[in-house]
């Protein structure tokens, strides 16, 4: 390639073209990213009311502190995540897993319009989903009650009754995102080889045999990889259960990221919130690198990263 | 498969289908419903299509104003995650970077984490900067999600590209960014358009970003959606409209993009069928 004038300054660009391109992406990132998350850091170690900003005392880790060993809230919404965990994530799993191996059935018809149907609650605007479920949840007016009513069952009070509130939300949940693991999992199924299944047919194997011996085992980073993706989606819940039941009633539905934003937009004690922010995000930070090492490792078909 | 476990496999698909459909059934026909339908208990299954709630969100309550919002937020930030995106996933694929990888591990680190996090000085920030209720201020707070999820994204599409391509546009005198345009971006187009929906549907999704950083002016639908739940009045018709109109360009944009589903939602960790 022929140069009409050699200038210093393009010779620099150009061998360095490359850390020109990827520049822009990092300068935003640690501009709207990192930096706001260390100035979150920064604030965590001080009490600081968003209404007296000019106290500011520093008092290291006694937010960190009181949050895991003093705070009675902060302790329910860690036992309600973990609850809505426990109960939603097999049950997606379970469901999901029987949906994605019907689909795979080639004798089956109309699989396309099923996968279609099934998929619409996923992309669904989540404030959407949680005011139109409110709405079913209604005792007297609401579809729900109605529906029940028709098979005997009479007067729930779904999302105002402490015992059911949690349910309520976790039936949300489960009906929202059921799809996903779906999804998931029938894309992980069509991709495995067919080979090892000829095998096991040759030597007689039963299709359940093959199931458990061939399908879940090849299935393992897949499976894996769905659970850890829905784990960090429940631990970061938020938009459902804010216009569900705001945590409510009392704390019955109190979550890790509900109680967060509570405490940092409605009682402004911003170094208390930070501090909880920080904790919720190393929860994630451990899953995404449990992700990030089994994406590496294992060989995922063709977009395999 | 024999005939009884047909049966099974069919009802069980019939009954879930159902269960899951429904409640977006019951959100479209309701926002079509009189007044007096919406209430109505046994449920009125047939009725007269009715417009006038959707017509006066529309007309009246300024759901053109949030329509429009929820569009400029979410084209904005994806215009800008995708541009800035596919040069740092090119850079990123295609040359020896130092820490590279862990550049790209970082940013889908950051791609995952709780909105909370970020929500709480970005208030901080923009308070002080004036970005508060501002599109410029939630296109930059949605760029903080979308910008590493596309950078992420398009590194996958990218490195199924064969390496001889480059190489033979970079010998004909095509300059790297020059092969970016003429070359990764015609050939990954379908990927490239399936990571701009997902930020699409990302941004269009959002909650506690639009809810905490806008009130009135930048508002994006559900802002306003939320809002229909007030304390002492719940204004369902209102809701049922203003919930279609946010729900049904969201529900066909991901229709059409089925094939990249299920790579977009495990962070191209596994491709859809």
């Amino acid at each position: 390639m022929i140069r009409k004038s050699f200038s210093p300054y393009r010779y620099i660009i150009h061998r360095n073209i490359h850390y020109f391109m990827i520049l822009p992406a990092i300068l935003i990132l640690f501009s709207i990213v990192i930096y706001p998350m260390i100035y979150s850091f920064w604030i965590s170690l001080h009490t600081w009311y968003l209404g007296k900003p000019q106290q500011f005392p520093f008092v290291g880790l006694s937010n960190y502190y009181a949050l895991l060993f003093k705070d009675s809230v902060f302790r329910i919404s860690l036992r309600n995540t973990l609850v809505i965990l426990s109960v939603c994530i097999p049950v997606e799993f379970a469901l999901g897993l029987i949906l994605a191996l019907l689909l795979n059935r080639k004798d089956l018809k109309g699989r396309k319009i099923f996968r279609s149907i099934l998929i619409a609650p996923v992309v669904l605007t989540p404030v959407v989903a949680g005011v139109l479920w409110k709405f079913i949840f209604h005792p007297r007016l609401g579809i729900l009650n109605y529906l029940l009513s028709l098979v005997g069952i009479r007067g729930i009070e779904w999302v105002a009754d402490p015992r059911f509130a949690l349910v309520s939300v976790m039936m949300v949940d489960i009906w929202q995102w059921t799809a996903f693991m779906m999804l998931v999992l029938y894309a992980g199924i069509i991709s495995l080889p067919r080979e090892p299944y000829e095998a096991a047919q040759l030597d007689g194997a039963t299709s359940w045999q093959q199931f458990i011996y061939l399908t879940m085992p090849l299935l393992r980073p897949i499976i894996i990889v769905a659970l850890l993706i829905r784990t960090m989606d429940i631990v970061k819940i938020f938009d459902v259960i804010y216009v569900l039941t705001r945590g409510g009633p009392g704390d019955a539905t109190e979550v890790l990221t509900l109680y967060n934003f509570r405490v940092g937009l409605n009682y402004f004690d911003m170094g208390k919130a930070a501090a909880m922010s920080w904790i919720i995000a190393i929860i994630i930070i451990l899953l995404a690198q449990a992700y990030l090492r089994i994406i590496q490792t294992e060989p995922f078909g063709r977009g395999a990263i | 498969m024999n005939y009884v476990n047909r049966i099974i496999a069919y009802s069980i698909l019939v009954v879930v289908s159902i269960a899951v459909i429904f409640p977006i059934y019951w959100l479209f026909s309701s926002a079509l419903k009189a007044s007096q339908d919406v209430w109505a208990i046994p449920p009125a299954w047939t009725f007269r299509p009715d417009l006038s709630h959707l017509l006066s969100l529309i007309l009246e309550r300024g759901f053109i104003k949030y329509l429009i919002n929820s569009m400029v937020v979410s084209s904005g930030s994806t215009l800008i995650s995708i541009v800035l995106g596919s040069l740092a996933a090119y850079a990123l694929t295609r040359y020896y970077i130092k820490g590279g990888k862990h550049i790209a591990f970082w940013m889908i680190s950051l791609r995952m984490m709780p909105p909370i996090v970020v929500v709480l000085p970005l208030y901080i920030f923009f308070t002080r900067l004036r970005l508060i209720d501002t599109h410029l201020g939630l296109i930059l707070a949605h760029t903080t999600f979308n910008l590493p999820f596309a950078v992420w994204m398009l590194m996958g599409f990218f490195r199924e590209i064969p390496k001889q391509l480059n190489e033979a546009a970079l010998i004909d005198g095509c300059s790297p960014i020059g092969a970016l345009f003429r070359v990764f971006i015609p050939i990954s187009a379908p990927g490239l358009a399936a990571t701009a929906v997902f930020c699409i549907l990302w941004s269009w999704n959002d909650y506690i970003f639009a809810f905490s950083l806008t009130s009135t002016e930048a508002a994006t639908l559900p802002v306003p959606i939320s809002g229909f739940l007030g304390d002492y009045v719940w204004e369902w018709s209102a809701f049922y409209a203003g919930g279609s109109i946010a729900a049904v360009p969201i529900i066909l944009l991901a229709l059409i993009t089925q094939k990249y589903l299920v790579r977009g939602m495990t962070f191209g960790a596994i491709s859809g069928g």
